[in-house]
């Protein structure tokens, strides 16, 4: 049976997180369809409407000669069975207000099964975060008393932070000890692809892993 | 009462609250819901409401006399030049974006507008009642104040108790929300206005929209779905009331889901978009394979679909580039091309093995093409298939 894959992007925009998005439109077969998971950013129901166009322009930009197609799961829509898509993208944003989704709506379960069942999920900064074992490397963005900080635990253990760079190693420590998990940290134009059990199989740039007295690049 | 004088003046520079909105258009709590607001019976329906007879709105002109002394102008473009917020108009207040993109100044005036828009992100999500595709009849008032707001929103309360919509069975619910229009981040007062628990249309104040780092404007942004307005007030049978005769034959749902994709890649074909793997062309290719998954085993009349849909559209202002025919060939041509890319796709998950065959021609022409790699029993066994 065909194996899961997870991919880990390090932030940014188009042209930042290039490389990574190469590699994971790469993995997707001709007539792929993916489903888009905008959730994390706060927008209103018409606001939505540029991050179609700005998914539309990723696809547009890597897919080449493939087909590929998406639909975008929105708050109050119906989530759709999973067995119809190939892969899952789930982008920036807050990352509490995407893990309180994702957990309130069960998603998270079938987010499990689907990678089990040999489905491509990817996370984009906050997509990223809430991949690991807990959000909490981002605390200052639950600013609206979110009460989920477990994340989905696919990655061996670790947490994420995204959008990394040297200033943030003080705070990286720190939330070492509200985690209790090693730390995977992925500046911008980084990312990696894991296995279904989360073993790390690509990376592209540098990564840095923290536990709690050293940080070394992976 | 005089509606149009503002009671407690505001400042212009600062939000709107749910008290100020409430006192000046004459709302009241709705005892059943907390967070909704009604009309209060004594300014607005001291005599029993007629609700029998409920008026479509047939025409831009029907609306305009209802915002009597405020311009008409023409729609924008529904494929947006590169950088503006959206690949498509998706709002009639996206006008201003034009006038800001066009080096114009903004300055204090009025308008309105029937404007085609496309909302993508409704693609997948079809029924009645809900498209990709509509006209935003919308009303602006730009360098507006908080008295413009409430005589538009007013005006537009009248507007649909005119219709025949009962002014005690509306409901109104005011919300002070963040939004952004690609990097210029605002503040809206929100207005929604509702009949029987759907919502009817939008009024919005915008007290801080940031026309450059150090200059801030008022916008006033009134703006509804002409179909949907129609539908949910039953003065039409349905919500694509231009194909009542196809509703008929499956469930109104299913058909509005046929229906959808034609109607918004006529609009976007219409101003000479040809399907590509780029921005605009490649909504209408997204649009054109959730037309054939829909319409397979389906006698559906492509050619029809077209002819309505433009003739609907040119009817509400709507200026194509390309004619009707031009149009026509552009999408049957797409259709054509997706569903022969469906066969290859069920072929596929058949296990045979790949076939090299040029998707782009019409079907009839692809199925010869694969006739000389495969037996025709296979191919009517995925024709089947597919169906």
């Amino acid at each position: 049976m065909k194996k899961g894959k997870i991919i880990l992007g390090g932030g940014g925009d188009i042209d930042i997180s290039v490389g990574i998005d190469k590699k994971y439109f790469s993995l997707l077969k001709n007539n792929s369809k993916i489903l888009y998971i905008p959730i994390a950013l706060n927008r209103t129901k018409t606001g939505f409407e540029a991050s179609y166009d700005w998914f539309s322009t990723v696809i547009v930009k890597h897919s080449n000669q493939k087909d590929i197609d998406f639909t975008m799961l929105l708050e109050d829509d119906e989530i759709p069975d999973l067995k119809l898509y190939d892969s899952i993208y789930m982008g920036g944003g807050n990352t509490y207000k995407l893990l309180n989704y994702i957990k309130k709506s069960g998603l998270d379960e079938k987010i499990k099964t689907f990678i089990k069942n040999g489905g491509i999920v990817y996370g984009g900064s906050a997509g990223a975060i809430i991949l690991g074992k807990d959000i909490r490397t981002v605390e200052e963005e639950n600013d609206s008393n979110y009460s989920y900080y477990e994340g989905l635990n696919l990655l061996g253990g670790k947490s994420v932070i995204c959008h990394y760079k040297e200033e943030a190693d003080k705070n990286v420590y720190k939330t070492i000890k509200k985690t209790k998990s090693e730390v995977l940290a992925l500046p911008e134009d980084s990312g990696m692809i894991l296995d279904s059990e989360g073993k790390m199989e690509e990376k592209v740039g540098t990564i840095y892993i923290f536990n709690e007295n050293n940080k070394s690049q992976l | 009462m005089n509606m149009d004088r503002v009671k407690n003046k505001y400042p212009q520079e600062t939000e709107l609250n749910k008290d100020f909105i409430a006192q000046n258009l004459g709302l009241v709590a709705d005892e059943e819901r907390q967070d909704f607001l009604r009309l209060s019976p004594s300014t607005h329906y001291e005599k029993p409401q007629v609700t029998s007879e409920r008026k479509p709105l047939e025409k831009p002109e029907d609306i305009f006399q209802y915002f009597d002394g405020v311009k008409s102008i023409e729609p924008d473009a529904v494929c947006r030049p590169k950088g503006d917020t959206t690949f498509f108009t998706s709002a009639g207040v996206q006008h201003i974006e034009t006038v800001l993109r066009t080096g114009s100044d903004l300055k204090r005036e009025a308008f309105v507008v029937s404007q085609p828009v496309i909302r993508s992100q409704f693609m997948d999500k079809i029924k009645e009642g809900t498209s990709s595709s509509f006209i935003n009849f919308s009303v602006e008032s730009v360098d507006a104040k908080p008295d413009d707001f409430i005589k538009l929103s007013n005006q537009f309360i009248k507007l649909i108790t005119s219709l025949g919509v009962s002014a005690s069975s509306l409901r109104f619910q005011v919300e002070n929300v963040p939004d952004r229009w690609g990097s210029r981040k605002f503040t809206k007062t929100q207005f929604t206005i509702y009949a029987g628990g759907i919502e009817l249309g939008e009024c919005v104040y915008i007290h801080d929209y940031p026309v450059t780092e150090d200059k801030k404007i008022s916008i006033v942004d009134i703006g509804f779905g002409i179909e949907r307005l129609n539908w949910a007030i039953n003065a039409t049978k349905h919500y694509f009331t231009e194909f009542d005769e196809l509703y008929d034959q499956a469930d109104a749902d299913k058909i509005a889901s046929i229906i959808d994709p034609i109607r918004t890649m006529v609009l976007i074909a219409g101003e000479g978009t040809k399907p590509s793997s780029h921005d605009h062309g490649y909504r209408l290719r997204q649009l054109s394979k959730r037309f054939v998954q829909r319409s397979i085993g389906t006698n559906t009349n492509v050619a029809e679909l077209v002819d309505t849909s433009y003739e609907f559209w040119k009817k509400w202002g709507y200026k194509p580039t390309v004619s009707k025919e031009e149009v026509l060939k552009v999408v049957s041509l797409e259709n054509d091309r997706n569903y022969n890319g469906l066969f290859l796709e069920t072929l596929g998950r058949e296990g045979t093995t790949e076939i090299y065959v040029d998707i782009n021609q019409p079907t009839q022409d692809f199925l010869k093409q694969v006739g000389f790699s495969l037996p025709k029993d296979k191919i009517d066994e995925i024709v089947k298939k597919i169906a």
